[in-house]
């Protein structure tokens, strides 16, 4: 019961995590394609300015909960995926600075190299972050003591022995960075006018195509990679209406965009993001890291899991922390409503 | 400045008492061979005294050219100068904290900071009350000079809780040696080990020279009526 609990309290807070910071990732990619003009760009980055940090917080919300409350996935997971989890930081790190640095020297290289950093950071964390995920749904190659390590690539095969990079994860890169660039041009246009926004609304129609494209690719991918993830969906069918939500926020993005309803259609994306996600997720459960050396090696809920007592304990701290979050979100969302200034300064 | 030498003032005092002391007394408590490392007694002994300034020499199991004040270790820690002070001697060798040295002289480094902290906050509080300390400008230079002293003591403080833990992972129970990553290889670590200082090197470079900027440009103007409030 606690670990049905705790492993979706951990799926909402990391799906959170990519709802919000998302579009912040997605406007860093837009950052180097869509964004030319001073004035744009000041527009576009105090856009997120004010709410970047507060997103950001989430991921540290969904790795410390997952720590909490599955060490032995943590365990394994982070010593195995060491070096890419590393470069993660230090781009987390370079986007923050780039973003925050940016404003405070008026010298053009200077702001031309921080919008430089600020966009490649983005774009290269949502494709590791895509390729995250992948390398999870696809598997690892568990040892019998639950630990593991993967090359950066073997012969981009994901059989028996897989590498950080092969076929499948590179679709699984690819997806985050077009649906989190979709993302981002949605938000854009909720918050810019004039010449940006136009310039985003365009741009929405063809990131929408290679987004149906490649998530009918991925998900097709995914069965044949592991087929053990239908099984919960032929247990439950009921929760076959997650495919069904994916297909229709995706139908939604395209209509409420044409409708220049832009409110309804970044909505439409966020529940794009939550679907996909969720459908991942139930497509483990309760598997945490499967293993391709078979399956009696995966790392499932049971084994990772932590003492009933711990978890009981986390669960109401867990609730304390989450109203000051979820109020946090609200009120800083409240606050800077409405077209952005980009001249107003301050973030 | 008058908001600064107050906060520093009463900061500098409660870092040594209550908070230092406190925690002194718990790492003597729960870790018996930190505290015999870092303040370099290799020979336990009641009525320890309190090493000002010296070298550690672990052949020897000596301090070279010793500055101590007999009993001060012992009263310190248990409030009375015949107290009995662990020693490095009665702790078996492998339980040592592998780097002694640098353990010695980070502990060293940041107690005696504190104790400048403190000394400099109480003069400046002084020529603040005697209305002297805007003129005085050698009083303004130590207080310039002594900025980066804090980020110093910080780090040297951080560096004797982390090496006097050594060789555990978790006190008592799981050794360092014992709890690393089996699958990250060393070179991996060392990889990332250079990139986090290289990054932190260029985000330290970063932030001295947008400092530097941001002091150079001055303070905002005030409003007329209220500058004549400004020198204090």
């Amino acid at each position: 019961m606690m670990g049905f609990i705790w492993f979706w309290l951990v799926a909402v807070m990391i799906v959170g995590y990519v709802v919000l910071d998302g579009f912040d990732l997605g406007v860093g990619v837009l950052h180097l394609f869509l964004v030319h003009t001073e004035e744009d760009r000041r527009t576009a980055l105090a856009s997120i300015g004010p709410v970047w940090d507060g997103n950001e917080v989430w991921l540290l919300a969904g790795g410390g909960t997952l720590y909490f409350a599955f060490p032995l996935l943590y365990a394994s997971g982070f010593s195995g995926f060491y070096l890419p989890l590393m470069i993660v930081f230090w781009l987390l790190i370079l986007r923050g600075v780039s973003l925050e640095l940016r404003n405070h020297i008026d010298v053009g290289v200077w702001r031309a190299l921080l919008d430089g950093v600020f966009g490649l950071s983005s774009a290269l964390l949502t494709i590791f972050f895509g390729a995250a995920l992948a390398n999870v749904l696809r598997g690892v190659p568990l040892q019998a003591d639950g630990y593991f390590f993967l090359p950066l690539w073997t012969n981009w095969q994901p059989g028996p022995h897989p590498g950080i990079l092969d076929w499948y994860t590179v679709i699984g890169g690819l997806v985050a960075l077009i649906a989190l660039t979709l993302h981002g041009a949605l938000w854009l246009i909720i918050k810019t006018s004039g010449e940006l926004a136009q310039r985003a609304r365009r741009i929405v129609t063809p990131l929408w195509f290679v987004l149906v494209a490649l998530t009918l690719a991925s998900l097709a991918a995914t069965i044949a990679v592991r087929p053990a993830s239908l099984n919960n969906y032929f247990n439950y069918p009921a929760t076959f209406i997650v495919p069904m939500g994916v297909a229709a926020s995706l139908a939604g993005v395209w209509l409420f965009n044409r409708k220049t309803q832009s409110l309804k259609a970044f909505l439409s994306s966020c529940l794009y993001l939550f679907f996909m996600l969720a459908g991942a997720c139930w497509g483990l459960y309760p598997v945490l890291l499967p293993a391709t050396t078979g399956a009696d090696r995966d790392i499932t809920l049971s084994r990772a899991i932590s003492g009933p007592h711990t978890l009981a304990v986390g669960l109401v701290w867990w609730g304390l922390g989450m109203v000051l979050a979820i109020g946090y979100v609200v009120f800083v969302y409240g606050k800077f409503r409405g077209k952005v200034d980009p001249y107003a300064g301050g973030h | 400045m008058k908001v600064g030498v107050i906060a520093g003032l009463v900061s500098s005092i409660l870092i040594i008492f209550p908070t230092g002391d406190l925690h002194g007394k718990y790492v003597a408590r729960n870790q018996p061979a930190a505290i015999a490392a870092m303040e370099g007694l290799f020979h336990g002994e009641a009525g320890a005294g309190l090493v000002l300034m010296g070298q550690p020499n672990e052949d020897t199991g000596q301090i070279d050219n010793p500055i101590v004040v007999n009993d001060l270790l012992s009263f310190l820690i248990y409030g009375t100068t015949k107290a009995e002070v662990k020693g490095l001697d009665q702790i078996p060798h492998d339980q040592w904290p592998t780097a002694l040295p640098l353990l010695y002289y980070a502990y060293h480094i940041m107690a005696g900071l504190g104790t400048w902290f403190v000394v400099l906050m109480i003069g400046c509080a002084f020529l603040l009350w005697r209305n002297r300390l805007y003129t005085a400008r050698w009083a303004l230079w130590a207080l310039l000079l002594s900025f980066p002293l804090p980020y110093i003591a910080n780090t040297a403080g951080w560096m004797t809780a982390e090496l006097g833990r050594q060789p555990w992972l978790i006190y008592g129970l799981m050794r360092t040696s014992e709890g690393y990553s089996n699958t990250v290889s060393a070179g991996n670590g060392l990889f990332t080990l250079l990139g986090f200082m290289g990054l932190y090197a260029l985000l330290a470079l970063l932030f001295t020279v947008l400092i530097y900027r941001e002091i150079s440009s001055g303070p905002e103007p005030k409003s007329t009526e209220a500058q004549a409030d400004y020198a204090n």
